[in-house]
């Protein structure tokens, strides 16, 4: 039967409607269940559960009453170390399934993996939108975004190597969690610098700006308090920092100190060789039994012994494992250096009031440079003993909840003191990159934000074949040869029979 | 329902009544054995690591982008060029029951790949090692979902033609336009919601949760609805030949 150019006409445009009705459908169905996510219809089909959030990140990422973006970036092959760039990759991996998982819980939460070197545009559009720095193009770290504030995170936070068996230990969900809860907070951490004695200044590009922009990063306000003017510490500070003073504290301003710390407030001081201690080193000798020496022309070094630097110490593996200011150091999965320039000696009065934090290296140093430490002939009574083998303590950290360091009272805050100022400043948070994370670990400790692990890592089942060689050769003919063959003679039987 | 199983029933004996039926098993059973054991020895043994490799690596790409049009070129195309096409759909059977046997067809064979894969467990577990059968339950699930779009999308472009080697290339085509169409999204990378759209419609995005374990309902009525939309194009092709 002929069909006429009209029902053509009519069936061709009926065709068409079809189409596109069911491609409306394709497209609303996709929507609608991609914009709803229904509980049970998604499964983790794992054995040990491991892509399962745990109760307590589910229960806080549904509860979430803002926006929330979780963003990850990663550049592969970005000319790392193969070592790295397998753990990254890693990491990776497990962070943007964590992120699904995440993005699955809510709808306010947006999750976004970028590769900025194959997509800069989106990777610029992100930054922009986020209000972070183009320097952080080339890194990979996820950021979380809420409330204008931004938390980011490096890889080498979500995981450390556990050198026992050389495998990643991921600890991504603990961190989101923890990252989560402090963007959505209601109220933001503020971290108050001192100022009025020639301190360390957070708006200074290459005074404390870098540490401030750290902090940023990390979610945190930046305030400033100037006690010689009579304002007084704001109530909302989270810690206090003293960071380098160049002129002496007076005596009114470490009574203000005294009194913010006995009423929970939370101290970091950075008090370096240059900084002059008298009231200060009376001060923290009678609270913290800590003896601030002045003899920290010892650590120079006029004999040109020491390579390069005669003035830095540098601390690489004396990390306190057991503090969670140092551990994330001391498990990274690489070597880090921090360096702490002019440094102040300290020494430890009383023992178990302080905690020591990092100590200086002098065994890392070839045998040759150890002499050089000492400008001149020590006397006896200055040696510490051990020294040579221990080094000396770079940092220590109060914590008024252990028993033996309640000396200022059960209200007390805590304290963190590091023996350097400089280590700091932009020039050196900026070159080496463990000085700036043990900086924010110590402020995440003293504001209460790091309270050890909440969420466990799953414990993931290795499954790994130790075969021999008769073993591979069954495996051999087993999955490459049996089934091969078994067809090839089918075949042929086949044909044959069908040629019959 | 009975004339979809006659036609499925017809297709794997077709496949199995020519050389295609053997040629294509033996191959993909040599390639994707020999990777399974190289990956076992390459990683001192990481079961985990080889069958996410074998269900999910770059050979199961290439392989399954070689396969598909391999399976699918002569579905439509061939009956088409013989003329037995003609004899089908003027027989008492719907356009879209002729759809769905073929379809169906093409997978079950597809399906028959992957046979050797509870032998590859068995050595594993015969071994020593005890893969994690749920992860591969899901990872399995994937590969079927995304090998039937596949097949759905080449069968489609069988129905255009009569040429199989030409078919066979629209698919080919096809399948990368479909595996890259998120791309497109690229194009508008400052809006957040185009972009997220995009990776939603990357199953190369989707199917990295199949691999890791997790199967999840969105990527589930994704691929679904995307297969349906391929079927739905085929009938409406294989329809168009009565008023053109």
């Amino acid at each position: 039967m002929a069909v006429t150019a009209a029902a053509r006409l009519r069936l061709r445009l009926g065709v068409a409607v079809q189409i596109l009705l069911v491609l409306a459908l394709v497209a609303g169905t996709n929507a609608l269940v991609a914009r709803n996510p229904v509980p049970g219809l998604r499964g983790d089909w794992t054995e040990d559960s491991r892509h399962t959030l745990h109760p307590d990140t589910a229960a806080l990422l549904e509860g979430v009453k803002d926006p929330v973006e979780l963003v990850l970036f990663h550049t592969p092959l970005a000319g790392r170390h193969p070592d790295r760039e397998a753990f990254d990759a890693e990491v990776f991996v497990k962070t943007d399934l964590l992120l699904r998982e995440a993005g699955y819980r809510s709808r306010r939460i947006t999750t976004e993996t970028i590769h900025p070197a194959t997509n800069p545009d989106r990777a610029q559009a992100a930054l922009a939108r986020t209000g972070l720095e183009d320097s952080a193009m080339g890194g990979n770290f996820l950021l979380v975004h809420a409330r204008g504030r931004n938390i980011q995170i490096g890889f080498s936070q979500l995981g450390s190597l556990d050198p026992a068996t050389g495998q990643i230990r991921y600890h991504g969900e603990d961190v989101l969690y923890k990252a989560v809860a402090e963007v959505t907070r209601r109220e933001v951490r503020m971290v108050t610098f001192l100022e009025g004695h020639g301190e360390l200044d957070p708006t200074e590009a290459d005074d404390g700006l870098a540490l401030a922009t750290l902090l940023n990063r990390e979610a945190y306000r930046i305030g400033r308090v100037d006690l010689a003017r009579g304002q007084t510490i704001p109530p909302e500070t989270s810690v206090l920092v003293v960071a380098r003073p160049l002129q002496e504290l007076g005596r009114e301003a470490i009574a203000a100190l005294d009194d913010y710390h006995r009423r929970g407030g939370n101290l970091l001081l950075l008090i370096g060789a240059r900084t002059p201690a008298a009231n200060l080193r009376h001060y923290l000798e009678t609270q913290f039994k800590l003896a601030l020496r002045d003899e920290h022309e010892m650590l120079h070094d006029p004999k040109g012994t020491l390579p390069r630097y005669p003035e830095w110490i540098v601390a690489e593996r004396n990390f306190n494992a057991d503090h969670p200011i140092t551990r994330p150091l001391a498990r990274a999965e690489q070597k880090l250096t921090v360096v702490l320039p002019r440094v102040r000696p300290l020494t430890l009065t009383a023992p178990g009031v302080c905690t020591s934090l990092l100590a200086s290296n002098p065994g890392s140093w070839p045998d040759r440079y150890r002499p050089g430490y000492y400008a001149r002939q020590l006397e006896e009574d200055e040696k510490v003993p051990g020294y040579e083998l221990q080094g000396f303590p770079m940092a220590v950290a109060v914590d008024p909840r252990l028993p033996s360091q309640r000396l200022s009272g059960d209200q007390a805050g805590r304290v963190v003191l590091f023996c350097s100022g400089e280590f700091a400043s932009s020039q050196f948070v900026n070159t080496f990159p463990a000085n700036g994370a043990l900086l924010v670990n110590a402020v995440h400790w003293l504001s209460g934000k790091d309270a050890g692990e909440r969420i466990a890592p799953v414990a993931i089942r290795q499954v790994r074949l130790a075969m021999t060689d008769p073993d591979r050769r069954l495996l051999f003919w087993a999955v490459v040869v049996l089934p091969a063959a078994v067809m090839l003679l089918l075949g042929v039987l086949v044909f044959w029979l069908r040629r019959g | 329902m009975r004339n979809v199983l006659t036609l499925v029933v017809r297709e794997m004996g077709a496949y199995f009544r020519s050389p295609i039926g053997y040629s294509v098993p033996i191959l993909f059973w040599v390639l994707a054995g020999l990777r399974f054991y190289l990956d076992l020895e390459w990683t001192q043994g990481d079961v985990e690591a080889a069958l996410a490799q074998l269900m999910g690596g770059v050979h199961f790409w290439l392989l399954t982008f070689l396969i598909v049009p391999a399976l699918t070129m002569r579905l439509l195309a061939e009956e088409r060029r013989s003329g037995t096409l003609e004899m089908l759909l003027t027989a008492p059977v719907e356009d879209w029951e002729v759809v769905a046997g073929k379809f169906l067809g093409a997978w079950l064979f597809y399906a028959f790949l992957w046979v050797p894969l509870p032998l590859y467990l068995a050595a594993v577990i015969f071994l020593g090692g005890s893969p994690d059968l749920g992860a591969v339950a899901a990872n399995f699930l994937g590969v079927l979902l995304v090998g039937a779009l596949f097949l759905a999308v080449g069968l489609f472009c069988s129905s255009l033609t009569s040429n199989q080697i030409i078919a066979a290339l629209m698919c080919a085509v096809g399948l990368l336009v479909v595996s890259f169409l998120p791309e497109v999204a690229r194009l508008f990378p400052r809006i957040l919601w185009i972009q997220i759209a995009g990776d939603q419609l990357s199953f190369f995005h989707h199917f990295d949760e199949f691999r890791s374990g997790v199967v999840d309902g969105r990527p589930v009525v994704y691929i679904l609805t995307l297969i349906g939309l391929a079927l739905f194009l085929t009938a409406r092709s294989l329809e168009a030949r009565k008023w053109r």
